[in-house]
């Protein structure tokens, strides 16, 4: 699935690439055989853009995101094949040294579940010094923690001296999630990755948090990844959509295109499943099947086919994986038969 | 030991004003460890008075030349297997020999051989168990390959063998029984640091651009310290013990000299004329044994911040 077929260049406008992931194949080495866990995904990221990753669990969104930032463990993690471009300069045969230099600076890292992701024997004012001074010893202890003081006020903490002085099991999981977000922007990186950041919230919080993350990226211009599988939060919060299926990039759009003109049928099947897309007192939607499990080898065909309402038995769909098309400007979608979506 | 000062002065500890929990961290949320350790001693007698034992053992030890009311090595005939009196408050020996003298003097070695092996156990296992934990692969097989190997040995067998090699000892002694319980610490902080190299947050600091002897330093250490600390003082109330059998067995410290395991064993053959002379060493060992494990206890609670709350409930009630 290197270059589409079709590709129509010159007809998109040069547009500026801060991130390039092309191609990426990780798989994972395990006493039960190999687990093919992202199986080709690409994707870019343009400056200040947020991109959102949506797929379900095990479809490779995480993982094709954290290999970018060199903490997916290996072993049992193997990169096979691909390349992640940051500045022309590829993260995926950087130096570990390298990686260390751009976590937090350029990129940082938000995770799914703030109640395990703070140190529970420091306090708040101590992680979040560290987090400051470890990509910057010049910075005096003093002023680290002025800066902490500052970064948690911008976050909506109230008193945030007195914070400073708690302990994590001291703040309410929301809490904490604002004081992940303070450190992960601490440093002004280019590049956040959130993962999952509302996933263990209540739903009251979420929207606070997602209001935060939104404001916190402005203010950054820092581009974002946001791995979720709520396409709620992706209206919400996303430019761009790239939808994941298998450990692939089925299909990727504006979020506005995708949304209303869905190409790849995973993705109409999708949008389909959701509550809102179905009429009061009716049944809701439901994809038949399950995804294929990632353990051993990948069938030759499309991943999708077994569950396609598309298909309609041609063979071609469990033959021949799908090339990535070109179905309009800065839309894509990796199936044979996407001339046949409805407009 | 240094908390126990405050356990021997009554226990008067100013009352905090009213916490507002939904506002206010509360008292203690925020507090350092030590102070936290200090709280702890302080409002639980238990561990109040173990504080006081190790204090006043380790006080005796050190003030020995004047606090023994007689030399611990002069024989006097005269009053041999005395019980207690006046003159002699705990009696004397078989050789007329004062036990209270003998216990001060004794708590010296015995104090010794306890808390030495069980500080340098900790600190070795504790690096090898990092190490073998934390970098994993071929470093962890080989260093939990050799633990494996000494820990399947006894370490009375092993104190025999050096024993009969370098000859019989206190320095020996103490040798055979670090040399047996570093693997106990090793393996305890593998299986410790294992766990905790699995944490979100370990991966979240990484994120974040920490390196990894940073995120040893600050997230490992820190993390399998109050493992550090009660499994320490665990084994030390162990190693009196394991000092004492080495030294009731001949294979310690050497006559004349006091020590508890020593003594204990010397009021053997006169157990049932004078069952003191074996009866006061051996509540000795049991008494600071036991002290040992109470605040062993006490420090595991006041390091773990997630205990405080219930410290702060207890103390309100």
């Amino acid at each position: 699935m290197s270059a589409a077929p079709r590709a129509v260049a010159g007809l998109e406008p040069a547009r500026p690439t801060l991130l390039r992931v092309e191609d990426l194949v990780v798989e994972f080495v395990t006493r039960d055989g190999v687990v093919h866990a992202v199986n080709g995904a690409s994707f870019d990221l343009g400056p200040g853009e947020t991109l959102g990753i949506v797929g379900e669990s095990g479809s490779g969104k995480s993982v094709s995101a954290m290999s970018v930032t060199g903490l997916i463990p290996s072993p049992p993690a193997r990169i096979v094949r691909g390349a992640a471009y940051l500045d022309g300069e590829d993260l995926l045969t950087a130096s570990s040294r390298r990686l260390r230099e751009l976590r937090g600076r350029e990129i940082a890292v938000i995770f799914q579940d703030p109640m395990t992701a703070l140190n529970p024997v420091f306090t708040i004012g101590s992680q979040m010094t560290e987090a400051i001074r470890v990509n910057d010893r010049a910075v005096s202890r003093r002023a680290a923690r002025d800066r902490a003081a500052d970064l948690l006020a911008r976050v909506g903490i109230p008193r945030p001296r007195e914070r400073l002085q708690q302990y994590p099991f001291e703040l309410s999981g929301g809490m904490r999630q604002r004081v992940m977000i303070a450190m992960a922007i601490a440093n002004r990186p280019r590049i956040l990755i959130a993962d999952e950041p509302t996933t263990a919230l209540d739903v009251t919080v979420q929207a606070q948090i997602l209001d935060l993350l939104a404001l916190a990226q402005e203010e950054l211009q820092a581009a974002t990844i946001l791995i979720t599988h709520d396409l709620g939060v992706i209206a919400e919060l996303a430019d761009r959509v790239a939808v994941m299926y298998a450990g692939r990039v089925v299909e990727t759009a504006a979020v506005g295109d995708l949304f209303d003109h869905p190409v790849h049928p995973y993705t109409e099947a999708l949008l389909a499943s959701r509550p809102a897309a179905v009429p009061d007192g009716e049944d809701m939607f439901q994809i038949p099947g399950v995804p294929p499990t990632p353990l051993g080898d990948l069938p030759p065909g499309c991943a999708f086919a077994p569950r396609c309402h598309r298909r309609d038995g041609r063979a071609r769909c469990v033959t021949e994986s799908p090339a990535s098309w070109d179905v309009a400007p800065r839309h894509r979608a990796a199936c044979h038969f996407w001339t046949e979506a409805p407009a | 030991m240094r908390p126990a000062s405050d356990a021997v002065a009554p226990v008067e500890v100013p009352r905090d004003k009213t916490p507002h929990r939904d506002t206010d961290p509360g008292p203690g949320g925020s507090r350092s460890a030590s102070a936290r350790l200090r709280r702890r001693v302080t409002r639980d007698p238990l561990a109040a008075g173990s504080a006081a034992v190790l204090l006043l053992v380790t006080v005796a030890a050190l003030l020995a030349p004047a606090l023994a009311p007689y030399d611990p090595d002069v024989v006097d005939n005269s009053v041999r297997l005395a019980g207690p009196s006046r003159d002699h408050l705990m009696g004397t020996d078989q050789l007329g020999r004062d036990i209270l003298s003998r216990l001060i003097w004794g708590g010296r070695v015995s104090l010794i051989t306890a808390v030495v092996p069980a500080t340098v156990a900790l600190v070795a296992g504790s690096v090898l168990g990092i190490l073998a934990g934390y970098v994993g692969g071929w470093v962890d097989t080989t260093v939990m390959r050799v633990v494996d190997t000494l820990m399947s040995f006894p370490y009375i067998l092993l104190a025999m063998g050096i024993a009969a090699a370098l000859g019989p000892g206190l320095f020996n002694a103490m040798l055979a029984v670090t040399v047996v319980t570093i693997p106990i610490f090793a393996r305890l902080i593998r299986a410790a640091v294992l766990s905790i190299k699995e944490s979100e947050f370990i991966l979240a600091a990484q994120g974040l651009g920490a390196s990894g002897w940073t995120t040893v330093r600050r997230h490992v250490v820190p993390n399998t310290l109050s493992i550090m600390v009660v499994y320490g003082t665990l084994q030390t109330g162990r190693m009196v013990i394991a000092a004492a059998s080495l030294s009731f067995l001949g294979l310690g410290v050497q006559p004349p000299t006091a020590d508890w395991g020593a003594m204990l064993a010397s009021g053997q053959a006169s157990l049932r004329v004078a069952p003191h002379v074996s009866t006061v060493p051996g509540l000795t060992i049991f008494v600071v044994t036991l002290a040992f494990n109470v605040l062993g206890e006490a420090v595991r609670d006041a390091l773990d911040p997630r205990y405080v709350g219930d410290l702060d409930a207890k103390a309100a009630a």
